[in-house]
């Protein structure tokens, strides 16, 4: 049925995908490799080549991080953090994201411009003085202070807007006619219809505050109120924890950012790439 | 507020009267008149408490000494600055930040590209790229300096270990000036580029495949399409990538604080890690704000360009 040259082109293709698959796995390395060792007991973690059989993989890495520290609350700590700020990211992001969308108001751009334009600058350049508007609040060593500095967030405002904008201004108008308050349009029309882009600005900052390390570094001093990522890299910093432990704790503290991700991982890439791309 | 606006927005306010119907995307200037402050009031609070106000509040505390322990400061005018310009450490900060993102930069606009259009010709790399090259950008930068720590560690890190094993010398990765920036640049540059990969993917993707129909029936090379077709295509992409990978390298701090914690030596230490030893580690905030101060400059640019990119894209 193939000719020659066809079968030829198909082996091509082949030998291509295979040169392909192989860029993507060395690509994945790093993260596999720590993978790997956290499964080898402390005697093996060395050895060169590495153990990849599953009958020689143990637990105890994992035994360990448990006793470095009270790893449960500290799970706990960084999901209360990351839920919490991601629903204020969202109900503000939208809130935000209806009014530069649908309404025709004075000083819309300028707002619009200042929130982008000053939500661009990180807030790692403003951590000194940041951190003493927390110390006046009294946020200092609370989780609330790592819950609410960085729920603003541009990518949130914008890809509201974004999505928001492309719903018909039919369907407002017929609620208005309706009588249906602003409010009410928005929670009852604005709300449901832009799901995808909550669903998208949600799980974006579920992600990134599950993974934030520099408010907790600075805001909490308190054991009892450090998150994984705050504990974690604590262990990292002192050197005399062995490293089977700690890439342990590494596996457990990516372990729901990956989940989230792969569940939702289409979700994710059309959320943050259309509101990067083309917005 | 609401009663001045009602007064001047003539019959159409209340909202059961009939709305005149337009095709504008935004809705006219009689209706709606508070709601959309309203609105606005979370993000422009949050934005006005934890960036507006410590904007200001920083500048004017980098024209202050103060003391953390006592708890009183004294105007010093531009002290902090002048001490700063004669700070040998805040100036290989300086030197540290521009050839990090001299080099971070450029590295993820060409790895991206590259890889993209590798990957592209094949169906299941690419659908196995859309989660693998995403994954690193989704780790925290806790969980990637402790991955690459362990990669590089000296002697017992896997990398050292395969160059022991090839019977080659092994390399001082977090120890050498040298190494230790290289091993900065290349945890940076695998955490970001698969994000920006998939970026260059999807711009890829709206590429008009009749446009390399048309250049293979003319007798094009594959180089000479990815040099006339793609690449001018993919300009608004690769602006992008430009710009969002800037702000990365700007912000770039918590991987490399915990890989090399700025050393050997100060030779990683940027000007954001520089700051913050001055402000907690040394409790002399004031110094610490005025290096932020300088940084500004920088930062607004680089949110300048952002923000005309946006414009030309049509989306402000």
């Amino acid at each position: 049925m193939n000719t020659g040259k066809e079968i030829r082109i198909e082996f091509g293709k082949v030998v291509y995908d295979i040169c392909a698959l192989a860029v993507c796995l060395i690509f994945l390395i790093p993260v596999v490799w720590a993978f790997f060792s956290a499964f080898q007991p402390p005697s093996r973690l060395f050895a060169f080549p590495p153990n990849f059989d599953p009958r020689g993989f143990s637990l105890v890495n994992f035994q360990a991080v448990f006793r470095t520290g009270d790893v449960p609350r500290y799970a706990m700590n960084s999901l209360i953090v990351a839920t919490t700020s991601s629903l204020i990211t969202i109900i503000a992001s939208s809130m935000a994201g209806f009014a530069l969308a649908k309404y025709r108001f004075l000083g819309r751009q300028l707002i619009f411009l200042v929130i982008i334009s000053v939500l661009l600058i990180p807030l790692q350049v403003l951590m000194v003085p940041v951190f003493l508007v927390l110390k006046t609040l009294g946020w200092i060593n609370s989780l609330i202070g790592i819950i609410i500095p960085p729920a603003a967030t541009a990518t949130g405002t914008f890809m509201m807007r974004q999505y928001i904008i492309g719903i018909p201004d039919e369907l407002l108008e017929a609620a208005r006619i309706d009588g249906a308050s602003d409010w009410k349009i928005y929670w009852h029309i604005i709300l449901p219809l832009s799901a995808p882009a909550l669903g998208a600005v949600g799980i974006l900052s579920f992600t990134w505050r599950w993974n934030d390390y520099l408010w907790p570094l600075i805001v909490i001093g308190d054991q009892k109120n450090f998150t994984l990522q705050l504990s974690l890299a604590n262990l990292v910093g002192t050197n005399t924890v062995e490293w089977g432990t700690l890439l342990a704790y590494a596996g457990l503290a990516m372990l729901p950012v990956l989940v989230v991700f792969l569940c939702f991982q289409r979700y994710f890439l059309k959320g943050s790439l259309s509101g990067g791309v083309k917005g | 507020m609401v009663s001045s606006d009602s007064s001047a927005s003539g019959p159409d306010l209340t909202p059961q009267s009939p709305v005149r119907l337009r095709r504008s995307s935004t809705r006219s200037q009689s209706e709606f008149q508070w709601a959309p402050y309203l609105f606005l009031v979370p993000t422009v609070g949050l934005l006005f408490l934890f960036s507006l106000y410590p904007m200001g509040y920083g500048v004017w505390m980098s024209l202050q000494n103060v003391d953390v322990v006592r708890g009183t400061s004294r105007f010093i005018g531009l002290g902090n600055y002048l001490q700063l310009f004669q700070d040998a450490q805040f100036g290989l900060s300086v030197f540290n930040t521009a050839w990090y993102t001299l080099t971070v930069v450029p590295l993820i606009v060409a790895g991206s590209i590259a890889i993209a259009v590798f990957l592209r010709e094949s169906r299941p790399a690419r659908l196995l790229a859309r989660v693998g090259f995403y994954i690193p950008f989704v780790l925290s930068p806790v969980v990637v300096a402790t991955s690459w720590k362990w990669l590089l560690n000296e002697d017992l890190g896997v990398i050292d270990g395969f160059l022991k094993w090839a019977g080659m010398s092994t390399i001082p990765w977090l120890s050498a000036d040298f190494y230790a920036r290289a091993s900065v640049v290349l945890a940076s540059v695998w955490n970001l580029v698969g994000f920006y990969m998939l970026m260059v993917l999807a711009g890829l993707s709206q590429i008009s495949q009749e446009l390399y129909e048309a250049a293979r029936i003319e007798g094009a090379a594959k180089w000479q399409q990815f040099w006339h077709i793609t690449l001018p295509m993919l300009r608004p992409t690769i602006l992008l990538v430009v710009i969002l990978a800037l702000v990365h390298a700007t912000q770039a701090f918590e991987t490399i604080l915990l890989l090399t914690d700025g050393g050997p030596g100060g030779a990683t230490r940027l000007v954001v890690q520089n700051m913050y030893q001055a402000a907690f580690g040394r409790l002399q905030p004031g110094y610490g704000v005025a290096q932020a101060v300088v940084l500004m400059p920088v930062i607004l640019f680089v949110a300048w360009l952002q923000m005309r990119l946006f414009k030309q894209e049509g989306i402000l």
